[in-house]
Protein backbone atom coordinates (compact mmCIF):
# COMPACT_ATOMS: atom_id res chain seq x y z
CA UNK A 1 0.00 0.00 0.00
CA UNK A 2 2.71 2.39 1.22
CA UNK A 3 4.79 1.49 -2.12
CA UNK A 4 1.96 2.63 -4.37
CA UNK A 5 1.45 5.80 -2.77
CA UNK A 6 4.88 6.33 -2.72
CA UNK A 7 5.56 4.90 -6.85
CA UNK A 8 2.33 7.17 -7.66
CA UNK A 9 3.78 10.19 -5.90
CA UNK A 10 7.04 9.40 -7.55
CA UNK A 11 5.56 9.15 -10.95
CA UNK A 12 3.85 12.52 -10.32
CA UNK A 13 6.92 13.90 -9.89
CA UNK A 14 8.17 13.09 -12.43
CA UNK A 15 5.22 14.47 -15.06
CA UNK A 16 5.30 17.29 -12.48
CA UNK A 17 9.04 18.55 -13.64
CA UNK A 18 8.17 17.20 -17.20
CA UNK A 19 5.34 19.68 -16.94
CA UNK A 20 6.36 22.29 -15.66
CA UNK A 21 10.13 22.12 -17.04
CA UNK A 22 9.70 21.23 -20.80
CA UNK A 23 5.67 21.49 -21.51
CA UNK A 24 5.21 24.95 -20.02
CA UNK A 25 6.97 26.17 -22.49
CA UNK A 26 5.40 24.87 -25.49
CA UNK A 27 3.15 27.08 -27.12
CA UNK A 28 2.13 25.80 -30.84
CA UNK A 29 -0.01 28.70 -32.33
CA UNK A 30 0.71 30.75 -29.55
CA UNK A 31 -1.98 28.83 -27.50
CA UNK A 32 -1.32 25.10 -27.19
CA UNK A 33 0.15 23.83 -24.75
CA UNK A 34 -0.05 19.99 -23.53
CA UNK A 35 -0.88 19.35 -20.39
CA UNK A 36 0.58 15.75 -19.23
CA UNK A 37 -0.96 16.31 -15.69
CA UNK A 38 -3.84 14.34 -16.78
CA UNK A 39 -2.31 11.13 -17.22
CA UNK A 40 -1.00 10.33 -13.53
CA UNK A 41 -4.98 10.70 -12.63
CA UNK A 42 -5.94 8.59 -15.53
CA UNK A 43 -3.54 5.49 -14.57
CA UNK A 44 -5.49 5.25 -11.61
CA UNK A 45 -6.87 1.09 -11.66
CA UNK A 46 -10.21 0.13 -11.25
CA UNK A 47 -11.87 -0.21 -7.75
CA UNK A 48 -9.22 2.40 -6.41
CA UNK A 49 -11.06 4.34 -3.35
CA UNK A 50 -12.96 7.67 -4.87
CA UNK A 51 -12.28 9.80 -1.62
CA UNK A 52 -8.48 8.68 -2.10
CA UNK A 53 -9.04 9.55 -5.42
CA UNK A 54 -10.27 12.66 -5.22
CA UNK A 55 -7.91 13.71 -2.94
CA UNK A 56 -5.31 12.67 -5.30
CA UNK A 57 -6.00 14.76 -7.59
CA UNK A 58 -7.04 17.74 -5.75
CA UNK A 59 -3.30 17.49 -4.07
CA UNK A 60 -1.42 17.12 -7.48
CA UNK A 61 -3.80 20.27 -9.20
CA UNK A 62 -2.45 22.15 -5.71
CA UNK A 63 1.19 21.06 -6.53
CA UNK A 64 0.75 21.86 -9.95
CA UNK A 65 -0.53 24.86 -9.86
CA UNK A 66 2.18 26.16 -7.67
CA UNK A 67 4.50 25.31 -9.42
CA UNK A 68 3.17 26.80 -12.91
CA UNK A 69 1.29 29.67 -10.85
CA UNK A 70 -1.82 28.94 -12.31
CA UNK A 71 -4.23 29.08 -9.30
CA UNK A 72 -7.15 27.40 -8.88
CA UNK A 73 -7.32 25.93 -12.36
CA UNK A 74 -5.04 22.93 -11.88
CA UNK A 75 -6.55 22.06 -8.61
CA UNK A 76 -10.25 22.36 -10.33
CA UNK A 77 -9.93 20.35 -13.48
CA UNK A 78 -7.72 17.79 -11.56
CA UNK A 79 -10.55 17.36 -8.98
CA UNK A 80 -12.94 17.27 -11.77
CA UNK A 81 -11.11 14.17 -13.50
CA UNK A 82 -10.54 12.78 -10.55
CA UNK A 83 -14.73 12.74 -10.19
CA UNK A 84 -15.10 11.16 -13.58
CA UNK A 85 -11.91 9.14 -13.89
CA UNK A 86 -13.99 5.87 -12.42
CA UNK A 87 -16.83 6.29 -14.83
CA UNK A 88 -14.33 6.99 -17.49
CA UNK A 89 -12.43 3.78 -16.91
CA UNK A 90 -15.76 1.91 -16.69
CA UNK A 91 -16.66 3.24 -20.17
CA UNK A 92 -13.77 1.77 -22.49
CA UNK A 93 -12.08 -0.93 -20.15
CA UNK A 94 -13.03 -4.82 -21.02
CA UNK A 95 -15.21 -6.30 -18.20
CA UNK A 96 -14.64 -10.01 -19.19
CA UNK A 97 -12.90 -10.47 -16.23
CA UNK A 98 -14.57 -10.19 -12.24
CA UNK A 99 -11.38 -11.47 -11.09
CA UNK A 100 -8.98 -9.53 -12.08
CA UNK A 101 -11.26 -5.92 -12.24
CA UNK A 102 -11.02 -4.75 -9.32
CA UNK A 103 -7.18 -4.35 -9.57
CA UNK A 104 -7.30 -3.62 -13.28
CA UNK A 105 -5.12 -0.82 -14.62
CA UNK A 106 -5.55 0.94 -17.23
CA UNK A 107 -3.03 1.08 -19.70
CA UNK A 108 -1.98 0.72 -24.07
CA UNK A 109 -2.17 -3.22 -23.47
CA UNK A 110 -4.46 -3.76 -20.79
CA UNK A 111 -6.94 -2.23 -22.51
CA UNK A 112 -6.11 -2.78 -26.16
CA UNK A 113 -5.06 0.50 -28.61
CA UNK A 114 -7.86 1.27 -29.40
CA UNK A 115 -10.00 1.29 -26.15
CA UNK A 116 -7.02 3.06 -24.36
CA UNK A 117 -7.00 5.80 -27.06
CA UNK A 118 -10.54 6.56 -26.70
CA UNK A 119 -10.52 6.37 -22.97
CA UNK A 120 -7.38 8.74 -22.77
CA UNK A 121 -9.16 11.31 -25.72
CA UNK A 122 -11.79 11.77 -23.67
CA UNK A 123 -9.97 12.49 -20.42
CA UNK A 124 -7.20 14.62 -22.16
CA UNK A 125 -9.82 16.30 -24.07
CA UNK A 126 -12.29 17.20 -20.98
CA UNK A 127 -9.35 18.16 -18.88
CA UNK A 128 -8.11 20.93 -21.58
CA UNK A 129 -11.45 22.00 -22.23
CA UNK A 130 -12.59 23.07 -18.53
CA UNK A 131 -8.53 23.96 -17.80
CA UNK A 132 -8.55 26.41 -21.11
CA UNK A 133 -12.34 27.61 -20.13
CA UNK A 134 -10.87 28.26 -16.86
CA UNK A 135 -7.83 30.11 -17.95
CA UNK A 136 -9.69 32.56 -20.69
CA UNK A 137 -12.59 32.53 -18.40
CA UNK A 138 -14.60 34.78 -21.53
CA UNK A 139 -16.38 33.53 -24.61
CA UNK A 140 -15.35 36.61 -26.55
CA UNK A 141 -11.64 34.48 -27.61
CA UNK A 142 -13.73 31.20 -27.66
CA UNK A 143 -11.84 30.76 -31.29
CA UNK A 144 -8.40 30.75 -29.55
CA UNK A 145 -9.95 28.62 -26.51
CA UNK A 146 -10.84 25.98 -28.90
CA UNK A 147 -7.51 26.02 -30.49
CA UNK A 148 -5.94 25.34 -27.37
CA UNK A 149 -8.52 22.58 -26.49
CA UNK A 150 -7.99 20.98 -29.81
CA UNK A 151 -4.70 21.09 -30.15
CA UNK A 152 -3.75 20.30 -26.57
CA UNK A 153 -5.79 17.38 -26.16
CA UNK A 154 -4.21 15.63 -29.55
CA UNK A 155 -0.46 16.89 -28.26
CA UNK A 156 -1.25 15.51 -24.98
CA UNK A 157 -3.15 11.97 -26.37
CA UNK A 158 -0.03 12.23 -28.35
CA UNK A 159 2.83 12.57 -25.82
CA UNK A 160 0.87 9.76 -23.39
CA UNK A 161 0.52 7.21 -26.41
CA UNK A 162 4.54 7.32 -26.98
CA UNK A 163 4.75 7.53 -23.38
CA UNK A 164 2.76 4.48 -22.56
CA UNK A 165 5.12 3.13 -25.50
CA UNK A 166 8.27 3.26 -23.77
CA UNK A 167 6.86 2.50 -20.19
CA UNK A 168 5.03 -0.45 -20.75
CA UNK A 169 7.89 -2.10 -23.35
CA UNK A 170 10.19 -1.46 -20.55
CA UNK A 171 8.35 -3.24 -18.20
CA UNK B 1 -29.21 12.86 13.83
CA UNK B 2 -28.81 9.61 12.28
CA UNK B 3 -30.44 10.57 9.62
CA UNK B 4 -27.99 12.88 9.27
CA UNK B 5 -25.11 11.16 10.00
CA UNK B 6 -26.49 8.05 7.64
CA UNK B 7 -26.96 11.11 4.53
CA UNK B 8 -23.23 12.64 5.26
CA UNK B 9 -22.08 9.00 4.87
CA UNK B 10 -23.93 8.19 1.64
CA UNK B 11 -22.72 11.52 0.00
CA UNK B 12 -19.36 12.66 1.58
CA UNK B 13 -17.76 11.53 -1.57
CA UNK B 14 -20.14 14.30 -3.56
CA UNK B 15 -19.56 16.55 -0.41
CA UNK B 16 -16.27 16.05 -0.71
CA UNK B 17 -16.12 16.90 -4.62
CA UNK B 18 -18.03 20.08 -3.70
CA UNK B 19 -15.69 21.47 -0.98
CA UNK B 20 -12.54 20.65 -3.12
CA UNK B 21 -13.98 22.28 -5.95
CA UNK B 22 -15.11 25.76 -3.80
CA UNK B 23 -11.64 25.85 -2.78
CA UNK B 24 -10.51 25.93 -6.20
CA UNK B 25 -12.74 28.17 -7.14
CA UNK B 26 -11.61 30.23 -4.48
CA UNK B 27 -8.27 30.00 -5.01
CA UNK B 28 -9.03 30.95 -8.76
CA UNK B 29 -10.47 33.86 -7.88
CA UNK B 30 -8.27 35.22 -5.09
CA UNK B 31 -5.03 34.49 -6.79
CA UNK B 32 -5.33 35.65 -10.21
CA UNK B 33 -6.48 38.99 -10.66
CA UNK B 34 -7.81 38.91 -13.81
CA UNK B 35 -10.21 35.82 -12.32
CA UNK B 36 -10.99 37.89 -9.50
CA UNK B 37 -12.02 41.13 -11.76
CA UNK B 38 -14.44 39.17 -13.57
CA UNK B 39 -15.93 37.08 -10.30
CA UNK B 40 -16.16 40.71 -8.31
CA UNK B 41 -18.09 42.04 -11.35
CA UNK B 42 -20.15 39.72 -11.80
CA UNK B 43 -20.88 39.98 -7.90
CA UNK B 44 -21.58 43.59 -8.31
CA UNK B 45 -23.65 43.21 -10.89
CA UNK B 46 -25.81 40.69 -8.87
CA UNK B 47 -25.98 42.50 -5.73
CA UNK B 48 -26.82 45.88 -7.75
CA UNK B 49 -29.60 44.39 -8.91
CA UNK B 50 -30.77 42.92 -5.46
CA UNK B 51 -30.65 46.59 -4.36
CA UNK B 52 -31.64 48.27 -7.01
CA UNK B 53 -34.92 45.56 -7.10
CA UNK B 54 -35.09 46.52 -2.95
CA UNK B 55 -35.03 49.88 -3.63
CA UNK B 56 -37.53 49.94 -6.40
CA UNK B 57 -39.92 48.05 -3.60
CA UNK B 58 -39.26 50.39 -0.69
CA UNK B 59 -39.85 53.22 -3.00
CA UNK B 60 -43.20 51.60 -4.08
CA UNK B 61 -44.38 51.11 -0.85
CA UNK B 62 -43.74 54.72 0.20
CA UNK B 63 -45.24 56.54 -2.79
CA UNK B 64 -48.39 56.94 -0.24
CA UNK B 65 -46.50 59.42 1.94
CA UNK B 66 -44.56 60.81 -1.12
CA UNK B 67 -47.65 61.46 -2.36
CA UNK B 68 -49.24 63.08 0.49
CA UNK B 69 -45.79 65.23 0.72
CA UNK B 70 -46.33 66.18 -2.88
CA UNK B 71 -49.90 67.15 -2.35
CA UNK B 72 -49.22 69.27 0.85
CA UNK B 73 -46.29 70.87 -1.02
CA UNK B 74 -48.73 71.90 -4.24
CA UNK B 75 -51.23 73.50 -1.94
CA UNK B 76 -49.24 75.55 -0.60
CA UNK B 77 -47.37 76.86 -3.56
CA UNK B 78 -50.59 77.53 -4.51
CA UNK B 79 -51.82 79.71 -2.06
CA UNK B 80 -48.29 81.06 -1.92
CA UNK B 81 -48.79 82.04 -5.68
CA UNK B 82 -52.44 83.40 -5.01
CA UNK B 83 -50.98 85.85 -2.25
CA UNK B 84 -48.09 87.21 -4.60
CA UNK B 85 -50.49 87.27 -7.50
CA UNK B 86 -52.46 89.32 -5.77
CA UNK B 87 -49.20 91.08 -4.48
CA UNK B 88 -48.39 91.93 -7.84
CA UNK B 89 -51.30 92.77 -9.22
CA UNK B 90 -51.89 95.51 -6.13
CA UNK B 91 -48.16 96.63 -7.02
CA UNK B 92 -49.20 97.39 -10.74
CA UNK B 93 -52.51 98.80 -9.78
CA UNK B 94 -50.47 101.71 -7.52
CA UNK B 95 -48.55 104.12 -8.16
CA UNK B 96 -46.77 104.37 -5.03
CA UNK B 97 -45.05 101.14 -3.94
CA UNK B 98 -46.46 99.62 -0.56
CA UNK B 99 -44.81 96.91 1.80
CA UNK B 100 -47.00 93.73 1.61
CA UNK B 101 -46.35 90.82 3.48
CA UNK B 102 -47.87 87.84 1.83
CA UNK B 103 -50.29 86.10 4.30
CA UNK B 104 -48.98 82.65 5.76
CA UNK B 105 -51.29 79.94 5.94
CA UNK B 106 -51.55 77.50 7.96
CA UNK B 107 -52.41 74.14 6.74
CA UNK B 108 -53.89 71.00 8.45
CA UNK B 109 -52.91 68.05 6.20
CA UNK B 110 -55.91 65.52 6.11
CA UNK B 111 -57.13 62.49 4.45
CA UNK B 112 -60.54 61.79 2.88
CA UNK B 113 -61.97 58.13 4.62
CA UNK B 114 -65.52 58.74 2.94
CA UNK B 115 -66.80 60.57 0.38
CA UNK B 116 -70.17 60.09 -1.19
CA UNK B 117 -70.76 61.76 -4.88
CA UNK B 118 -73.74 60.63 -5.90
CA UNK B 119 -76.73 62.52 -3.59
CA UNK B 120 -78.51 66.01 -3.63
CA UNK B 121 -76.37 66.70 -0.09
CA UNK B 122 -72.99 64.96 -0.78
CA UNK B 123 -70.11 65.16 1.94
CA UNK B 124 -66.76 64.15 2.80
CA UNK B 125 -65.06 62.83 6.08
CA UNK B 126 -61.81 63.56 6.71
CA UNK B 127 -59.38 62.19 9.38
CA UNK B 128 -58.50 64.95 10.78
CA UNK B 129 -60.91 67.31 14.18
CA UNK B 130 -60.90 69.64 16.71
CA UNK B 131 -57.90 68.50 18.27
CA UNK B 132 -55.79 69.19 14.92
CA UNK B 133 -57.49 73.00 15.34
CA UNK B 134 -60.04 72.39 12.63
CA UNK B 135 -63.54 74.47 12.70
CA UNK B 136 -66.39 74.61 11.20
CA UNK B 137 -66.77 76.92 8.02
CA UNK B 138 -62.75 76.60 7.20
CA UNK B 139 -61.86 76.16 3.71
CA UNK B 140 -60.41 72.93 2.52
CA UNK B 141 -58.67 72.80 -0.63
CA UNK B 142 -56.45 70.31 -2.72
CA UNK B 143 -53.52 70.57 -4.93
CA UNK B 144 -56.45 70.64 -7.66
CA UNK B 145 -58.18 73.38 -5.83
CA UNK B 146 -61.01 74.54 -4.21
CA UNK B 147 -63.20 71.22 -2.12
CA UNK B 148 -65.47 72.14 0.20
CA UNK B 149 -66.23 74.07 3.63
CA UNK B 150 -65.91 71.94 7.01
CA UNK B 151 -69.64 71.82 8.63
CA UNK B 152 -68.88 69.71 11.51
CA UNK B 153 -66.05 68.48 14.18
CA UNK B 154 -65.46 66.20 16.22
CA UNK B 155 -62.47 65.47 18.52
CA UNK B 156 -60.76 63.51 15.26
CA UNK B 157 -62.71 63.89 12.06
CA UNK B 158 -64.54 66.19 10.19
CA UNK B 159 -67.52 66.86 7.87
CA UNK B 160 -67.09 68.91 5.20
CA UNK B 161 -69.44 70.24 2.43
CA UNK B 162 -68.00 69.78 -1.02
CA UNK B 163 -68.66 71.91 -4.09
CA UNK B 164 -70.52 68.74 -4.96
CA UNK B 165 -73.36 69.54 -2.43
CA UNK B 166 -77.00 71.83 -3.16
CA UNK B 167 -76.25 74.04 -0.07
CA UNK B 168 -72.59 74.38 -1.21
CA UNK B 169 -72.34 78.31 -2.26
CA UNK B 170 -68.48 79.58 -3.08
CA UNK B 171 -68.12 83.44 -4.29
CA UNK B 172 -66.23 83.27 -7.18
CA UNK B 173 -64.99 84.63 -10.23
CA UNK B 174 -63.35 84.30 -13.62
CA UNK B 175 -59.53 85.01 -13.19
CA UNK B 176 -59.42 88.21 -15.75
CA UNK B 177 -62.36 89.62 -14.86
CA UNK B 178 -63.88 91.27 -11.45
CA UNK B 179 -67.16 90.23 -11.88
CA UNK B 180 -67.90 88.01 -9.11
CA UNK B 181 -70.52 85.53 -9.29
CA UNK B 182 -71.89 82.05 -7.05
CA UNK B 183 -70.48 78.52 -7.38
CA UNK B 184 -73.08 76.20 -7.32
CA UNK B 185 -73.87 72.52 -7.98
CA UNK B 186 -76.43 70.65 -9.74
CA UNK B 187 -76.99 67.55 -9.20
CA UNK B 188 -75.68 64.82 -12.29
CA UNK B 189 -72.18 64.83 -13.27
CA UNK B 190 -69.44 65.18 -10.57
CA UNK B 191 -66.93 67.53 -12.09
CA UNK B 192 -69.66 70.35 -13.26
CA UNK B 193 -70.67 72.94 -11.45
CA UNK B 194 -72.55 76.44 -12.20
CA UNK B 195 -71.69 79.84 -11.34
CA UNK B 196 -74.71 82.27 -11.26
CA UNK B 197 -75.63 85.70 -10.76
CA UNK B 198 -72.54 87.00 -13.54
CA UNK B 199 -73.93 90.38 -14.92
CA UNK B 200 -74.13 90.14 -18.53
CA UNK B 201 -71.91 93.07 -18.85
CA UNK B 202 -69.42 90.86 -17.55
CA UNK B 203 -66.44 90.03 -20.40
CA UNK B 204 -66.34 86.31 -19.39
CA UNK B 205 -64.74 83.71 -21.72
CA UNK B 206 -64.91 79.42 -22.35
CA UNK B 207 -61.43 78.23 -21.05
CA UNK B 208 -60.93 81.30 -18.97
CA UNK B 209 -59.79 79.76 -14.94
CA UNK B 210 -62.23 80.80 -12.25
CA UNK B 211 -61.01 81.00 -8.86
CA UNK B 212 -62.28 82.26 -5.55
CA UNK B 213 -62.53 86.54 -5.34
CA UNK B 214 -62.05 86.33 -1.54
CA UNK B 215 -64.86 88.36 -0.41
CA UNK B 216 -66.04 84.80 1.54
CA UNK B 217 -65.26 84.67 4.80
CA UNK B 218 -63.96 81.35 4.27
CA UNK B 219 -61.78 81.10 1.33
CA UNK B 220 -59.08 83.48 0.43
CA UNK B 221 -58.69 85.25 -2.90
CA UNK B 222 -57.35 83.56 -5.81
CA UNK B 223 -57.57 79.47 -5.07
CA UNK B 224 -58.35 78.04 -8.19
CA UNK B 225 -62.22 76.01 -8.78
CA UNK B 226 -62.06 75.31 -12.36
CA UNK B 227 -62.08 76.03 -15.78
CA UNK B 228 -65.39 77.56 -18.00
CA UNK B 229 -67.00 75.18 -20.11
CA UNK B 230 -69.34 77.57 -21.77
CA UNK B 231 -71.02 81.04 -21.08
CA UNK B 232 -74.90 81.06 -21.17
CA UNK B 233 -77.60 82.87 -19.88
CA UNK B 234 -79.61 81.75 -16.54
CA UNK B 235 -83.43 81.17 -16.45
CA UNK B 236 -84.41 84.45 -15.78
CA UNK B 237 -82.11 85.69 -18.65
CA UNK B 238 -81.04 88.11 -16.46
CA UNK B 239 -77.49 87.22 -15.91
CA UNK B 240 -75.15 85.00 -17.35
CA UNK B 241 -75.05 81.14 -16.00
CA UNK B 242 -71.40 79.97 -16.11
CA UNK B 243 -70.62 76.15 -16.68
CA UNK B 244 -67.20 75.50 -14.72
CA UNK B 245 -65.80 71.69 -14.67
CA UNK B 246 -63.82 71.56 -11.47
CA UNK B 247 -60.29 71.07 -11.09
CA UNK B 248 -61.12 69.16 -7.99
CA UNK B 249 -61.49 65.03 -9.07
CA UNK B 250 -64.06 64.52 -6.42
CA UNK B 251 -63.55 60.57 -7.34
CA UNK B 252 -60.41 59.96 -6.61
CA UNK B 253 -59.69 62.52 -4.16
CA UNK B 254 -57.60 61.65 -0.88
CA UNK B 255 -55.20 64.38 0.46
CA UNK B 256 -56.99 67.21 1.09
CA UNK B 257 -55.56 70.35 3.26
CA UNK B 258 -57.90 72.45 5.98
CA UNK B 259 -56.89 76.49 5.84
CA UNK B 260 -57.10 76.98 9.86
CA UNK B 261 -55.89 80.38 10.26
CA UNK B 262 -58.10 82.30 7.55
CA UNK B 263 -60.37 83.87 9.84
CA UNK B 264 -61.72 87.06 9.45
CA UNK B 265 -63.56 87.37 12.60
CA UNK B 266 -63.45 91.23 12.54
CA UNK B 267 -65.54 91.36 8.93
CA UNK B 268 -67.70 89.10 10.34
CA UNK B 269 -68.66 90.70 13.11
CA UNK B 270 -68.66 94.01 11.27
CA UNK B 271 -71.09 92.34 8.51
CA UNK B 272 -73.49 91.33 11.22
CA UNK B 273 -73.83 93.99 12.84
CA UNK B 274 -74.85 95.77 9.86
CA UNK B 275 -77.50 93.12 9.02
CA UNK B 276 -78.79 93.94 12.65
CA UNK B 277 -78.85 97.59 11.66
CA UNK B 278 -81.13 99.38 10.45
CA UNK B 279 -78.85 99.78 7.01
CA UNK B 280 -81.29 96.69 5.41
CA UNK B 281 -84.67 98.29 6.72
Amino acid sequence: MNRGIINRFLGFCVVLLVQVLVLNNVHILGVVTPLLLVYPILCFHRGANRISLLLWSFAFGVIYDMFSDTWGMGTFTNTLLGLIQPGLLNLFSPHDDDDEENEFEPDLYSMGIGHFLAYAFFGCLIYHAVFNLLNAFNISSLVFTLIAIGGGTLLTLVIIFFTELIIRKRR
Amino acid sequence: MRNLFDFLVKYCYWLLFLVLEGISLAMLVSHNSYHGSVYLTSANHVTGKVYEWESELTSYLSLKEVNRQLVSDNVEMRLRLASLERALDSLRKDSVRIDFVAPEYHLVHAQVVKATLHRNNNYLTIDKGRRDGIRPEMAVISSGGVVGIVYLTSDHYSIVIPLLNVRSSVSCKARNSKYFGTLQWQRGAVNIAYVIDVPRHANVHKGEVVETNGYSEVFPAGIPIGKILDVGDSPDGLSFMLKVQLFTDFSTLRDVSVITNYSREEKKLLEQKADSSDINH
